[in-house]
């Protein structure tokens, strides 16, 4: 674990003064509840401080909006006759606070911002994400079954990525201070004191506890998993959920890793001017791998479920070392034919002696 | 005093760095039509050149409201004062560019992705299969390797084309086949009265190949289901995997390796392509 710089604690009837604080300084979005008889959550921008639930499980999309909208102006153009002028488009300098985010999504965020500075650095992205205040919370067990978290990792926090850690230590919220701007996030709100020694006690002890309550749901070696994938390559298991996937595409739109878009141009009324914009697509939608001359290279809905699999768990860890899977159990739970992600990689795990690599 | 603080965090960083998805302007000098389908276009950036390229990259030629499309140079970058390029009219895009004429302007992102490796070319002699508009992206390296025709060997071109009426560069693709130079062999998928010569798919040609497999580097562009047949006459001739070049298709939209619509298995046909060596694609199986 890594020292915080500074610890506060606040209590959780002063969270409301927290937030409506925090609004004054910036765009900020935290989870919310859909409805009170429909346990179901999302991230929302707040205008109510009261609205914000931190005792939630995981929300249906994730925050990943926050820095990657779904549509996004890439350059505006004007058109007359044969003459043409292009404008670029500067990436907005203004404040977001995603408040109340799980550790599961702190390292999607860390992999998205990776991705987006490799190689052709996408500057709108990283503008956005660099003034993206993350005050994170720690999780103290699994969201629901589909969960699988503590299997990947991510139920801790990443060394980095978030400027504030929250953790529920009964009447009050225990909060660790990360990075410079941390400190200007709480300042000196009376409402958010330092710590007495029975805070930092009770803080451990919670952290301790927290452990526990996380059951291992996948029983392999993750590390494995490339090796799993490349073994599994022509696996018959494919097959059955290539034909479960009705290719909706749910699964990558929930997902907190997923950044694939597509670019497409649209003109103004006036049929001169209008913008290039790019929008979120899916590699699970038939159209994404095909080219012209009616070749697609990837028809089969088992090719392209393979492919997000892949992507998730062989290819990013070859190229990054990372996961692009957080475990968080969005696609599983969005996926309207049950495929679910946590037995595809146990699949993978049990299946992989009976594949051989050739 | 915290919100301006704050406000002090923000990062300023970002905004001076280049919009990458912001195209620059070109102009047509000439366009020519090359088939019923093809056009050739000859461009200039107005402000400045195109810059150091290889044969095989591409740029992506926008038309501004309808979309943008990947499209290989298909001239050498020994050629200076301008660059071309082939299109076919296969969809909106394309079509739209075609209709353009000396004069117009086309906002043209790149180059992008890795050419052939004309260095590891040097000293060795080279086989380029081309089929149908694979031809291309060829014709800029042919040319390059024709500028400095004593840094190679022995050149062999091995070109199919569907009918002997659809080859696109004629005038030059018959310079080819007289130069002494230069091994020269062209099949077609369906002859007419008039064609002499071979008639099958363009592996029908390397019946007529003789290449030290060691001292050879192949380079190969067609259509998707040329490049199986084309391995395994490559392996049967003992080729190394490191000496052969496909260049490949897919849907690049973004040119930067970020939109993920070009990847083969997890490698970036965009960035890391459109060349790959066969050593680098042995084990994807999306490749082929």
């Amino acid at each position: 674990m890594v020292e915080a710089m500074e610890y506060r604690v606040l209590l959780k009837k002063d969270i409301r003064v927290w937030v409506e604080w925090l609004m004054g300084k910036g765009e900020l979005h935290a989870p919310v509840a859909k409805s009170a008889s429909h346990p179901q959550y999302q991230f929302e921008k707040i205008s109510q401080p009261d609205t914000v639930c931190l005792d939630y499980a995981t929300t249906i999309l994730p925050p990943k909006q926050c820095v990657q909208p779904v549509r996004e102006t890439l350059i505006r153009f004007d058109r007359v006759a044969n003459q043409f002028t292009l404008s670029d488009q500067v990436p907005e300098r203004r404040l977001h606070i995603i408040f109340g985010i799980h550790t599961c999504d702190i390292h999607a965020f860390n992999f998205l911002n990776t991705v987006m500075r490799d190689g052709n650095a996408d500057t709108q992205f990283l503008a956005r994400s660099a003034n993206t205040a993350i005050i994170g919370l720690r999780c103290r067990q699994h969201c629901d079954d589909k969960s699988f978290c503590e299997s990947m990792g991510t139920n801790e926090p990443p060394d980095t990525g978030y400027d504030i850690l929250m953790t529920d230590i009964g009447d009050r919220y225990f909060l660790e201070l990360a990075t410079e701007r941390a400190a200007k996030l709480v300042d000196d709100l009376s409402c958010i004191p330092h710590t007495g020694d029975e805070d930092v006690v009770k803080w451990r002890q919670m952290l301790a506890d927290s452990k526990k309550n996380f059951d291992r749901r996948l029983s392999i070696n993750i590390e494995e998993l490339p090796a799993y994938c490349e073994a599994n390559y022509h696996s018959p298991m494919w097959d059955v959920i290539g034909k479960k996937c009705v290719a909706c595409g749910s699964c990558t739109l929930v997902c907190p890793t997923c950044y694939c878009f597509d670019i497409r141009d649209e003109l103004d009324m006036s049929l001169q001017g209008g913008e290039r914009y790019r929008v979120w697509d899916s590699c699970q939608l038939g159209e994404f791998a095909a080219v012209a001359g009616g070749v697609n290279f990837r028809r089969d809905r088992r090719d392209r479920q393979r492919h997000r699999v892949h992507r998730k768990v062989k290819y990013p860890k070859e190229r990054y070392n990372l996961f692009a899977c957080v475990g968080c159990g969005r696609c599983s739970r969005a996926c309207i034919a049950d495929i679910q992600m946590l037995d595809i990689l146990r699949q993978l795990g049990a299946k992989s002696h009976e594949f051989q690599r050739t | 005093m915290s919100s301006s603080a704050l406000e002090e965090e923000l990062t300023t960083e970002y905004e001076d760095w280049t919009n990458l998805f912001l195209p620059r302007t070109a102009q047509i000098l000439k366009s020519t039509p090359l088939t019923a389908t093809d056009t050739l276009h000859r461009l200039r950036f107005q402000n400045g050149d195109i810059g150091d390229y290889k044969p095989g990259q591409f740029v992506m030629v926008s038309m501004l409201g309808i979309g943008e499309v990947p499209i290989s140079i298909c001239s050498s970058p020994t050629h200076i004062g301008g660059f071309e390029l082939c299109v076919r009219s296969a969809g909106t895009v394309t079509q739209a560019i075609n209709e353009l004429n000396a004069g117009a302007l086309v906002p043209i992102r790149g180059p992008y992705g890795r050419g052939f490796s004309t260095e590891k070319m040097v000293g060795h002699d080279v086989m380029i299969i081309a089929g149908g508009i694979g031809l291309a992206p060829m014709r800029s390296l042919i040319q390059y390797l024709l500028d400095q025709r004593s840094q190679y060997g022995e050149i062999w071109i091995l070109f199919g084309a569907k009918r002997p009426g659809e080859v696109l560069f004629q005038d030059e693709v018959l310079s080819w086949s007289s130069r002494p130079d230069i091994h020269f062999l062209m099949t077609v998928d369906i002859a007419n009265r008039a064609w002499r010569g071979n008639v099958g798919p363009v592996t029908s040609l390397f019946h007529y190949v003789k290449v030290d497999p060691h001292n050879t580097c192949a380079a190969v562009c067609g259509p998707p289901v040329m490049y199986r047949p084309v391995l395994r006459e490559l392996q049967h001739l003992e080729l190394p995997d490191a000496q052969m070049f496909f260049s490949f298709e897919r849907r690049m939209k973004c040119g930067l390796g970020k939109c993920g619509h070009c990847l083969i298995n997890g490698h970036y046909c965009c960035k890391e392509g459109p060349v790959l060596s066969y050593a680098e694609i042995r084990e994807l199986p999306e490749a082929m």
